[in-house]
Parts: structure tokens; sequence; C-alpha cells
């Protein structure tokens, strides 16, 4: 797929711009997905997904292969419409604040989303908001260490490292919780 | 990257191994935060939505990007020095946009003299002699069948043209049309008005043509031609859906269209074939997409509509789709033609039988691409004053008749009302044959709008030569009204409806055309 996404890539940036079709099938969910988890409202889901690909389609040209893979790249673009997104709606909050997955800022959230927030966010929100951002990166989006490090801008180890730190610090936090399912839950493992 | 838990686990161990002996209480933790993802509510038809317009954007883009290297070109004659070398670019340039560049070959820079917008330039009274002298009525007469303007597939003169098949026209019972002006009284009080003679070519053509003068292209030295103009120049985009330009620099005209070498070619042995490749009305996208297609390449292009209106399309082919009664076989176009009608000083100009001329830009629907751009031309005229109608009656008697290009059919049996509201002043556009050579002349004139009309559905399977008329056109020139009062005696050939042409597809050397008079 690699090597057949390069060349659409290199067509598309040759002037067939209409082979950015193809690159849309392959990422419209996953980006869609990776900006649901950081808004939890579907219209501002697709709005962002919309604007997100709009913009890789305009700077198609701009995408450097040696500097990332193209899946980077999108989510990158993805990222940074989300934070715009919340910097326009909440002009004095710390833009860290955005991986706040808790449910009682006046951003707008589909319900079904809030009652399930609502249950992670008690194991999440003790995190650090770049580690939650990776938790839910590496665990939601399914990314890869590579494409988490080349979309937040941390080396590979250090991306490894927050998840590994995260994952310690949950244990702790949850050990009573763990407890009680460690008892209940071995048969489903 | 696959979400396997073990997977997770792996990666775990592997940065800190001290994780193997919580195994259990991670993998709780891990299932825990995968069984709380959300449902993301993807919904396929958003999808399919941004989809569809990534790929119009996408378009867009590809149609400014045709013209990039023409834009870098730009900018570089601005940059004063340049050389012979980049000459063949640079003539693309010339001709491209409308602007002359003047070679100032002592220096070998070129410096800009644009020759866009309007120009017109007085000259004495009656000076472009007769306008009466050699008049046809070129392309321009009334009625079903009868020449337009107009390029549009399965439109033109109304009924709908194919390549296959026999076309056998419905019979037809023949209607004339009285108008009634419903406007204010209007006076006439000008004495003489001011005639309009399109001034052609362009000064650029013989800079070029010294220009090439200077080359040796290998097969002949073309300074030994002497005498020898630049008429004609064409230069094509070889990439996907690229176009090909003509400048004829004699006629001071711009030809855009489509280099059938780069774009797709649908190629039917059959009738079922051909069937599958027609346009469903369902599938023809709204008037404001097709406009902003045209506009959108217009912009790309850098053509000027300086002096041209707001646009239009020619949905005048939906007057015999409504007619049909046979729906499923009418041809529906695959090519919508917009218009932006030509204004001069705010004076829209007209064809005799009152449709606007301007540039047209023809958008081909399956493609949503323009197919070919028509009519950009210079506006350089010379003005010269002529006698001018001061009778309003005269006027009034011609508006009854339906302007100038109108006809009246004797054996009518019914005579319908058409109702016309109060003129403006613009042009109308007469052709003269004088020097072997056709002058394209902007006469002033009323244009009286029609403003109602008998229902369509009242005058199913009639001739209603009129029926898709926009405007009343009378010439205020003495001279002309008086021409054509003269050619007013019943003479003139009767417009028929569409000719039924039968053409034999399976014998391509041999069609036959057959004309049925009813």
């Amino acid at each position: 797929m690699e090597n057949a996404e390069s060349t659409i890539i290199t067509r598309c940036q040759a002037g067939e711009l209409e082979q950015f079709a193809q690159l849309y099938d392959v990422y419209i969910k996953k980006i869609y997905s990776f900006i649901f988890y950081k808004t939890s409202h579907k219209e501002t889901a697709e709005d962002l997904t919309s604007q997100t690909f709009f913009k890789a389609l305009q700077n198609i040209n701009k995408y450097d292969s040696t500097k990332g893979s193209f899946s980077s790249w999108l989510y990158r673009i993805a990222r940074n419409n989300v934070i715009d997104y919340y910097r326009s709606k909440k002009n004095a909050i710390d833009i860290d604040a955005i991986w706040d997955l808790s449910t009682d800022s006046d951003i707008e959230r589909d319900i079904d989303v809030k009652q399930k927030l609502q249950e992670v966010s008690k194991h999440l929100n003790k995190l650090k908001p770049l580690q939650k951002e990776i938790v839910v990166m590496r665990l939601w989006d399914q990314l890869s260490y590579q494409e988490i490090s080349e979309i937040t801008k941390n080396s590979v180890a250090n991306s490894k490292m927050i998840f590994s730190r995260s994952i310690r610090k949950l244990r702790e936090e949850m050990s009573l919780i763990i407890l009680f399912f460690v008892i209940n839950i071995t048969n489903i493992i | 990257m696959k979400n396997d838990l073990q997977q997770i686990l792996n990666e775990l161990y592997q940065i800190d191994s001290s994780f193997k002996k919580y195994e259990n209480e991670l993998k709780i933790i891990i299932k825990n935060i995968l069984a709380t993802k959300p449902n993301t509510t993807f919904d396929a038809s958003f999808a399919k939505k941004l989809r569809a317009e990534l790929i119009d954007k996408a378009t867009e883009i590809k149609t400014k990007n045709q013209f990039s290297v023409i834009d870098l070109i730009i900018n570089s004659l601005t940059m004063r020095k340049l050389n012979y070398a980049a000459v063949g670019a640079v003539i693309a340039i010339v001709i491209m946009i409308p602007v002359a560049y003047t070679l100032n070959k002592s220096k070998g820079e070129f410096t800009q003299t644009f020759l866009t917008g309007l120009q017109i330039s007085k000259v004495t009274d009656s000076a472009f002699g007769s306008l009466a002298g050699g008049s046809e009525q070129l392309g321009s007469t009334d009625g079903i069948g009868a020449a337009q303007p107009r390029t549009q597939s399965g439109g033109g003169g109304g009924m709908p043209t194919s390549e296959v098949g026999n076309l056998i026209p419905p019979y037809y019972e023949a209607i004339n049309y009285k108008y009634v002006y419903k406007g204010e009284p209007i006076t006439l009080d000008q004495q003489t008005l001011d005639v309009l003679k399109k001034v052609k070519g362009n000064t650029s053509a013989d800079s070029l043509t010294s220009l090439l003068q200077s080359f040796n292209l290998g097969l002949a030295d073309l300074s030994g031609f002497s005498n020898s103009q630049v008429q004609n120049i064409s230069f094509s985009q070889n990439k996907p859906y690229g176009y090909t330009i003509n400048a004829n620099l004699d006629e001071g005209a711009l030809t855009i269209f489509k280099n059938h070498k780069q774009w797709p070619q649908v190629r039917c042995n059959d009738q079922k074939c051909y069937d599958q490749q027609r346009i469903n009305i369902n599938d023809l996208p709204a008037d404001d997409v097709i406009i902003k297609i045209a506009s959108d390449f217009l912009n790309a292009a850098k053509i000027s509509l300086a002096n041209y209106g707001q646009p239009f399309i020619d949905n005048n082919w939906k007057i015999f789709y409504e007619q049909a009664t046979d729906k499923a076989s009418f041809y529906v176009p695959d090519t919508l033609m917009v218009t932006y009608p030509l204004e001069i000083n705010g004076q829209g100009v007209f064809e005799g039988n009152g449709y606007p001329i301007g540039l047209n830009i023809a958008v081909d629907v399956k493609e949503k691409k323009v197919n070919n751009v028509t009519s950009l031309t210079t506006q350089n005229y010379q003005s010269s004053s002529y006698p001018a109608i001061t009778d309003a009656n005269l006027v009034m008697k011609w508006v009854e008749k339906g302007g100038i290009f109108s006809y009246n059919y004797g054996n009518a049996q019914d005579t319908l009302e058409i109702e016309v509201g109060q003129p403006s002043l613009g042009y109308f556009r007469k052709w003269v044959y004088q020097n072997e050579q056709n002058d394209e002349l902007l006469v002033p004139a009323l244009i009286f709008p029609i403003i109602s009309r008998p229902n369509i559905d009242g005058v199913d399977g009639r001739v209603v030569p009129n029926l898709n008329k926009k405007n009343v056109v009378v010439p205020l020139i003495t001279e002309i009204l008086v021409e054509f009062e003269s050619e007013d005696d019943g003479s003139r050939i009767e417009p028929l409806p569409m000719p039924a042409v039968q053409i034999d597809i399976n014998d391509v050397e041999e069609v036959k055309v057959e004309v049925i008079q009813n």
C-alpha cells in the first residue's frame, strides 16, 4: 500500500489531483474518528474533517515524504484544525486542556458519547494532556509510535516512554478497580 | 497498526520488562480503555458528499494550474530583460491575455501597451459609408431551425440534434404573433446617433511579424518572405484535460477549446452504448454550478469580464423538452452554454432576433469542465454619427411585428399576443459585406423585453417561430430601418421547422439529407 500511496501522492503532486480521491478513501474514516475522539460531536467532527481534507488537497505539493509519512502529515493537519477549533471556541483555554476529556466543559458533545467519556475520563483524567492524547492515539486511533511521534513532534522513544508511563500511572490509580476486575474478568481474558 | 492486545503488551515489555508481572492488570486497563472508545457515528453520506466536493475542488485547482505556466511567463515579462529564446512562450502570452506587447528591438525589451478594455475612437460623420451595402442577415434568422449563435448540443435552433437515428419532425401548425407594447410612450429626439464599427486585428501582430522574421526555422528562412504578417497562432496543452488556444490576430479573436487528444473519448459502436452515455435531465447540475465552473475557468485564465454583464445559461432547449411527448427519447444536452453578455458603455448588444451577444463558455456537463470559450474578442471600435429615427410611430410599427427579424405565416389560423415592456437603449449587431470583407457594425437600437407570452402548453405541435425570443429589436438608424422596410414585402423566406435529417450511421460515406416541407 505504501508504494501505491506514494505513487498516488506523486501523481497528485504532478497535477493529477483527481487521484486525491484514492487517498481520501483510505483516510476519511480514520481522520474523522481521530477528530471525533477530540471533539465528541458529529457535526463538528464533520466540519473539521472537511477542512482537513480540503487543506490537504490544496497543499499536497507541500507534502515532503522525506519529513514523514503522508498519514502523519494528514493527522497533523487534522490535529491543528482541532486546536484552531478549540481556540476559536475558548480563547482563554490552555491548549493542552483540549485533550481533557471531561464532560463538564461548554463544548457541545453528543449525549451517548458523554456517558462513555464519563467512564473513561475517570481513568484518563489523571494523566497529563499529552499522555492522554498519546494513549488515545495509540489505543483508539491505532496509530504506530512512528506516526504518533511525527504528529506530536516527539521522538519515537519519547512517545513510547510517555505511553508506558501513562499505563503505569493508570495501573496505580486503578489498582482498587483492577482488583475488583481481576476477580471477575479472568474468564473474559 | 494493529491494535492487538498482546502486541500492545509486548511493546510495553520492550520498554520496561517489569510490566510483565502486572500483565493481568494491564490487560484490564487496556481493555477498559478500548471498551470505552466512543462510537464515532460515521456518516457514509457525509463521506460521499465530501468526496464529491473534493473532486470538484481538485478540478478547480487543476484548471487554475493549467494556466500557471502562463502566469510564470507573464511575470517574466515584468523582468524587462527578455532574451529571444523565450520568444515562443512570449508569443503565447501576447495572445493569451488580450494585451499587446510592443517590441523595442533596440533594447531587446518588451514594453506593455495594453489593448484590453473598450476602446472607441470618434471619426467623421457617416465615415463608414452606406450601412446597408451588401447587407445580409448572417446567422440571424428567427424561428425553429434557424441559425442561432449557440453551439449547444441538443439545443441550437430548438430541436435536439443527434448523429444517430432518424429525426422526423412532428406535425406543426403555424401560428402568428402580435406584439403588444405595454410600456410608457417613447420619444425619440436625437437627430443622429453613433454607429460603432469593429476595428479588427491587434497592433501586436505587426510586432510579432517583425519578431518572427528574425528567425530561421531550419526549413525556411522567414526573413525571405517579405510583407508577411502573422495571422493565426495556435498552441496546445499536452496534459490531461488540456486546451488548445487559437489566436486570430487578423480578427483580434481568441478561441479556447479542449485538446481532444487529452480528454477522455467515448467510442460507441451501438445504440446501447450511446444510450448509456446520454445525460439524464436529473443529472444536470444547477445553473449556478455551471456558471461557477465557467467563472472559475475565466478567473484562472485571467480573462477580463470588464466588458460583460451577468452570465446566464441558454436553456432554450428546455422549452422543447417540455413540449416533447416522449421525454425519455429527448436528447438532453451534455454541454451547456454560459453567456456573459457584452456591454458597450453599459448597453447590451443583440442579434436581430433579440438574443444577447457575448462571451460564450461551453461547459461539459459530464466532466464538469469548460469545453470551449468562444467570442472572446478585442473591443476596439470606431464611432461615426448617422441620421437617426425620430418617428416613434414607425418604431412602434416594427415592435408590433416583433422587430426586424420576425416572420408571419400566411396560412396561420391563429394569432397570439406577446407583451413587450419598456425599452432600453442597446445595440443591434449587423454584418455588412463591403470591399471583400465582412464588417461588424453595432447599430443603436431600442431593445424591448418580452414580458409575457402565451403558455407553451397551448401551442404544442404548432410552429412557434418566436417561442424562445427574449427581446424585440428595432434599430434607430434611418438607413438601416429603411433597408429592412424595403425587404419587408413578404418575400422573405419563411423559416421551416427542423428538417427531417435522415442519417444512416452504417454508411458514413453516403449521408442522405432530406428536407421535408409540411
